[in-house]
């Protein structure tokens, strides 16, 4: 594998999922494992295999340069291996334990890794440009000192790097100060572009290759809790650091892409649109934004480690926190509402967070004041408001009034009458029907009385069971005569036509008369 | 044959009847019989409406406005044939017992025989 088939690697796509995340670890491990191999099969790059140890060698410099970061990684890993040796984290992470005490602990041991692994982005940076030097031919001396800070600093890439290990033994001599000619900056990138996959690689896999053979006889039980968040990251800052090397004009700082990672997560845009014409005027705003941070980007990279400590714990720094402002501001002002733009004192001022809380808030307030204006009133469950059609009547009339007054209680009211529910529904029928059925019992009693003598009725013997032809009782539960209906109607008609015969014979005694 | 043999072949007719009956069969008549009877209702009630002057056809058909006005008629009647009577009695004239309405005549025996 070339330089330029592991440049073009499509396990570096930071579009993986965390799903294949062991495949990924897995290739980028064959990565490492080849690494060497590949630099010094590439003739076009390396030469010989003195290279290497030249390489590790160069780490001297590095060591003296960032001595105090490496003690404080040092007592990290001290720290980190005592955790991870003595006892995994599940382990000390007892059922006992707070939520809090145990996300202290977890986040920590995510800054120490983190930390680990930029201090091997900058070793390797440091090594490339010594190996530049060296190929340019100017040797630089070594110090003793910076000998045992390197065997100290590199005890944490030797147990996992056997290769480099081997060739720290050949021991040479190779360092410079000479400024990198524009000859050899592109084979920098790809040098250090190999190098750093191979280390970066060699720490992710560290943390999550789970079938990688352990050089080391330290125990990585506790590494088991890392979550997926730093894999992507990692994943991420490999697209990026590949993309920077991609472009000809991009920065010289390989490291540089951690910035534009942070910059660019807002608006998925990639920094090479520095170049580019953009006619869109939020992508406009932002680019101005990202000249504008560039200084500042410079200087904290400059000054160590803090930025970067940032990033990888994600505590947002000051300079951070103007982005966000400032992003959260054109958001702001251009989703809202254009009645609160034109209400803005100037044009040009973006309002303050606090303004365009206020802002938001109001016109939510506006909107539900509207809202609670058109709102239709729910149906009453009592029934006392439908009672009487001139109690609702009498209503209507107050609340037109109110509505002529301009009083927005009473103008729901007059829009429309309380409804009456479901329930209030059935139980009106129900008291309709049961109402209708009273009249017409009422009114069929009448009619029995009329066309039976009840009196006699009641008079009547009891009925002998085996004289009794016909099932039907006699007395009904009302104590009236048990007529079918049929016969009722029958006995009413004839009684009818009863009652006016005689009266017609009557008439004609009178008439005859 | 004597009686005993006779009732067990008339029970076992009645029981053979029903059991030849389907249950289609049984229900085509449960739904004759009540159309038959909502109709000799109607055929009653159609008889009412004739009879009492105060109803008509195209009026309301309601049971209750039949039932009311059929009784109010009555009652009207009642009182009409009350007036003759104290009518022929003014005038001297002597009517038969039976012309003098007192009542329903019927005592409500026959109902469930």
């Amino acid at each position: 594998m070339t330089a330029k088939e592991l440049y073009f690697n499509p396990n570096t796509n930071s579009s993986s999922t965390s799903h294949n995340n062991n495949n990924y670890n897995n290739n980028t491990n064959n990565n490492i494992n080849n690494s060497g191999i590949n630099i010094r099969g590439n003739s076009s790059y390396s030469d010989s295999d003195n290279h290497n140890a030249e390489v590790f060698q160069s780490d001297n410099n590095f060591d003296i340069v960032n001595n105090n970061q490496s003690n404080n990684q040092l007592d990290a890993n001290a720290l980190l291996d005592s955790l991870v040796t003595n006892n995994s984290i599940i382990d000390l992470i007892s059922p006992d334990m707070d939520f809090e005490q145990a996300y202290l602990m977890y986040s920590n041991l995510q800054q120490k890794n983190a930390l680990n692994s930029f201090e091997q982005l900058q070793m390797v940076q440091m090594l490339n440009q010594q190996y530049t030097t060296t190929l340019d031919g100017t040797p630089a001396p070594q110090s003793n000192a910076a000998a045992v800070e390197q065997s100290q600093q590199f005890n944490f890439s030797q147990a996992y790097h056997p290769t480099a290990t081997g060739t720290m033994t050949q021991a040479g001599s190779g360092s410079g100060s000479t400024p990198l000619g524009s000859a050899t900056d592109a084979f920098n990138y790809h040098r250090s572009q190999i190098v750093n996959n191979g280390l970066m690689n060699n720490a992710m896999n560290k943390k999550y290759a789970f079938n990688t053979p352990r050089a080391s006889g330290k125990s990585d039980d506790g590494d088991d809790e890392f979550d997926q968040f730093f894999s992507n990251t990692e994943s991420d800052a490999l697209e990026k650091f590949l993309d920077n090397l991609a472009n000809p004009n991009g920065s010289t700082n390989p490291l540089q892409f951690y910035y534009n990672n942070i910059q660019q997560q807002h608006n998925n845009e990639n920094h090479n649109n520095q170049q580019q014409a953009s006619n869109l005027h939020q992508q406009q705003q932002h680019h101005q934004h990202l000249q504008q941070h560039a200084p500042s980007q410079q200087n904290a990279f400059g000054q160590g480690n803090d930025y970067m400590f940032d990033l990888y714990t994600m505590k947002p720094n000051y300079k951070q926190n103007n982005d966000h402002e400032h992003l959260k501001k054109e958001l702001t002002e251009a989703f809202s509402h254009p009645s609160l733009k034109l209400n803005s004192a100037s044009p040009n001022q973006l309002p303050t967070p606090s303004d365009s809380r206020q802002s938001s808030s109001s016109f939510i307030d506006e909107f539900q004041q509207k809202d609670r204006e058109n709102m239709i009133t729910p149906p009453t469950q009592d029934g006392s408001d439908r009672k009487h059609g001139l109690s609702e009547d009498d209503e209507d009339d107050e609340s037109e009034s109110d509505y002529a007054s301009g009083q927005p209680k009473k103008r729901r009211r007059s829009s429309h009458k309380p409804l009456l529910s479901l329930e209030q529904k059935r139980l009106n029928h129900s008291h309709s029907e049961q109402k209708r059925r009273q009249l017409c019992k009422l009114a069929y009693q009448r009619c029995l009385r009329q066309i039976i003598d009840i009196e006699a009725f009641n008079k009547l013997p009891a009925i002998n069971e085996e004289q009794r032809k016909s099932k039907r009782a006699r007395v009904n539960k009302d104590g009236l005569p048990n007529l079918s209906k049929h016969n009722a109607l029958i006995r009413i008609s004839n009684e009818i036509i009863l009652i006016k015969t005689l009266n017609e014979k009557l008439k004609k005694f009178v008439e005859g008369k | 044959m004597s009686s005993d043999e006779a009732k067990a072949l008339a029970g076992r007719r009645k029981s053979t009847k029903s059991s030849v009956l389907t249950e289609d069969q049984k229900k085509a008549h449960h739904i004759a019989s009540e159309q038959k009877r909502r109709e000799n209702i109607r055929s009653e009630f159609d008889k009412i409406v004739s009879l009492t002057p105060t109803l008509t056809e195209s009026e309301n058909r309601s049971e209750l406005n039949i039932l009311t006005k059929s009784a109010d008629y009555i009652d009207q009647l009642k009182d009409e044939n009350s007036n003759l009577v104290e009518l022929c009695r003014m005038k001297g004239i002597k009517i038969p017992e039976e012309l003098i309405y007192n009542g329903p005549t019927s005592d409500g025996a026959d109902i469930a025989k």
